[in-house]
């Protein structure tokens, strides 16, 4: 009580709502630069902003859209968590879902016509596997040889983009079609959706995953060894954590949960997979988890706030022709924002710590 | 039959050489760059984005002045530009390194496209005129190697004669030997009256800088226009290969070698037909693969720089 007497109101307030201080702080600047970046290039902002949200949020397509979108997004974000918070950074789950996508499709019509119970589940889990094998180099390099993983991954995406193409155009073509592209998985796999609308399973699915990670992280030794780890090394050392292990697993965890969104894009949304499908799931979830400040809770709101965006974007330029690469522009200028207001916020609190003594 | 082969063999051989001088090229001024960063105690993931911006920017200005020194200088310029903000975010307010590099490749690649659709339309981008080769006196007059390997761009040369430059700077003077101190343990070098901050200023100013060179050759020589995101990944193939060569110029010129190898090879196999009916993405896959094995074989030896990656603040003394 001392302390907050010495404190200007302002100062208070500035503690009071410091744990999102940062990320509000993030998103509000963004959105700034983001007004700055469309006024430059001949864009009412206003106008921007509101067709973006307005597109996204208040028709009946754009709101299914949104939470269609949000469904990778959400499940490539928890699985990274898990990751970033045990220190370890996993950039590669582009190249996780490229591959785990890949590998659920070729299942999903190799099988045969299986009943959905059956076939659904197998397909998901393959994607997973696959997205999970994908990331095991680089685990394996990081846990054993002490290899940057930021590099492996960050390589391993180019690997996987180029090695997806060359599979969809080479073997894996469907020589049916005049396009390169895959064969499409068998009817019984598709992802069944509620009402006649787009809305799928999937999504669900992809809250029942949110909720897992938040149990793990929150509930169990692992996820306390995780956080250990992540917050220091040396201390995980002391207490004698199986370093190695860990370090495998929380990449298997997010490569696997990548793999998984992209099994279930393809069963709820594609079908099949062609050389143009770029997903930017991998990488926007990135600065997804850091503005989340790694809390399983708040990757949830932020995930559809992100999807708001990417169908908003997408509509906008569907629309008024401004540019798609927008969205990277707006999540680049937001994970600065975030980084720069972290360490400024720690510099604020340590004066007035010091006022206060 | 022998005779026939052997000179198509040789002619084969001798343009892959060629080939890997000149993609060996952005990667090795990248790549000397970053060391300096990396030695200071910065890694600097940003480099993909700033060789991308170079590319864009260089490329817009040159082809808008008709001068490609002016567009190189205005890459060089940008690069700068972005070390200068890094070192900035990085260093006088000490944000996290790896967020910070991936926040502004992230940007990087969002605003070149972004600027490109607005500037050129969705229509296929004006090309450059191609640049003309600079043959080294006497080596370039040899039969079959001359033109195909001692004839080329005046960058290439200026890249390999920063090898044994940033070697001697890095390992024989004064300043380097600071660089490598900050980077080292910036306490002792703080004790010792060298300011940390100033001298990973300066190494981000000239990492930034030779990104931007790295960036500007791949829009004005490589392909001499700019596609989206055309670096590709080598920004951060140039961080691998810093890895590879341990902080050692003479080593990464060796793992810039290496990378500009598999990417000719990729690309003279690709020419040549050799694997007629295979999608050309199979080779592309090969130089992004080998880089990372050059990182299995040397992970033993590697010696980090000690403060690599770590903020300074002279409080915390």
């Amino acid at each position: 009580m001392q302390d907050r007497e010495g404190l200007k109101p302002i100062d208070w307030l500035v503690t009071s709502i410091k744990p999102a201080l940062s990320s509000i702080i993030a998103i509000l600047g963004s959105i700034i630069a983001g007004s700055i970046v469309l006024a430059l290039s001949g864009i009412d902002p206003a106008f921007a902003y509101y067709t973006i949200f307005y597109e996204a949020l208040a028709t009946d397509f754009g709101i299914t859209k949104t939470l269609v979108e949000m469904t990778p997004l959400l499940i490539t974000a928890v699985g990274l968590l898990v990751c970033f918070r045990a220190g370890i950074w996993n950039i590669g789950a582009q190249g996780q879902m490229l591959i785990g996508t890949l590998f659920a499709n070729v299942v999903g019509y190799s099988l045969g016509p299986l009943p959905t119970p059956i076939i659904l589940p197998i397909v998901l889990v393959a994607g997973a596997i696959a997205g999970a094998a994908w990331a095991l180099p680089p685990a394996i390099l990081k846990a054993k040889l002490g290899i940057n993983e930021v590099i492996t991954t960050l390589l391993l995406n180019f690997v996987a983009i180029n090695l997806i193409k060359f599979l969809i155009k080479g073997p894996l073509r469907n020589v049916a079609e005049e396009h390169p592209q895959t064969y499409p998985i068998v009817k019984s796999a598709y992802m069944p959706t509620f009402f006649g609308t787009q809305i799928h399973v999937g999504i669900l699915l992809a809250f029942v995953i949110a909720a897992a990670i938040y149990f793990l992280m929150v509930w169990t030794k692992l996820g306390f060894q995780f956080k250990i780890l992540g917050e220091s090394i040396k201390a995980a050392r002391y207490v004698g954590l199986p370093i190695s292990r860990l370090i495998i697993l929380a990449f298997i965890i997010s490569g696997g949960a990548a793999g998984f969104a992209g099994a279930i894009q393809l069963t709820a949304v594609m079908r099949n997979v062609n050389p143009a499908w770029a997903p930017g799931y991998g990488l926007e979830a990135v600065p997804l988890v850091f503005i989340a400040k790694m809390n399983p809770i708040a990757v949830i709101p932020l995930s559809i706030l992100f999807a708001v965006f990417l169908v908003g974007t997408d509509i906008m330029h569907r629309t008024t022709g401004v540019p798609v690469y927008f969205i990277e522009i707006f999540l680049g200028i937001m994970l600065l924002l975030f980084a720069v207001s972290e360490v400024v916020q720690r510099f604020r609190v340590r004066k007035v710590r010091e006022a206060g003594v | 039959m022998s005779e026939l082969i052997d000179p198509l063999i040789a002619a084969f051989l001798v343009s892959t050489i060629g080939g890997m001088l000149r993609t060996a090229t952005p990667i090795l001024f990248t790549a000397l760059g970053e060391n300096f960063s990396e030695s200071s105690g910065i890694l600097n993931l940003g480099t993909e984005g700033m060789m991308l911006i170079a590319a864009f920017f260089s490329y817009i200005i040159a082809l808008s002045t008709g001068s490609i020194l002016i567009g190189l200088m205005a890459g060089i310029a940008i690069g700068i530009f972005l070390g200068l903000l890094t070192a900035f975010i990085t260093v006088t307010l000490r944000a996290d390194q790896i967020v910070t590099g991936i926040a502004i490749t992230l940007i990087s690649i969002g605003i070149t496209s972004y600027l490109f659709r607005i500037i050129y339309g969705t229509g296929l981008p004006p090309r450059l005129p191609p640049r003309e080769a600079f043959g080294i006196p006497l080596l370039s007059s040899l039969p079959l190697v001359g033109k195909s390997i001692f004839t080329q761009p005046i960058l290439v040369w200026i890249a390999i004669a920063l090898v044994p430059l940033c070697y001697y700077i890095l390992f024989r003077t004064a300043f380097g030997l600071r660089i490598r101190a900050v980077g080292e343990d910036p306490m002792s070098a703080d004790v010792s009256g060298v300011n940390v901050f100033a001298y990973r200023y300066v190494a981000l100013i000239i990492g930034g800088a030779l990104a931007g060179l790295g960036g500007s050759y791949l829009s004005l020589y490589h392909l001499t226009t700019f596609i989206d995101h055309m670096t590709q990944g080598r920004g951060w193939i140039a961080i691998a290969i810093v890895m590879f060569g341990r902080w050692n110029p003479l080593w990464i010129f060796v793992g810039a070698l290496i990378y500009g190898g598999a990417e000719a090879l990729a690309g003279g196999i690709q020419a040549l037909g050799a694997l007629r009916g295979v999608p050309s993405e199979f080779l592309l896959t090969l130089p992004y693969i080998l880089t990372i094995i050059a990182l299995i074989i040397v992970a033993r030896r590697a010696s980090f720089p000690g403060a690599l990656g770590k903020p300074y603040q002279r409080e915390s003394r």
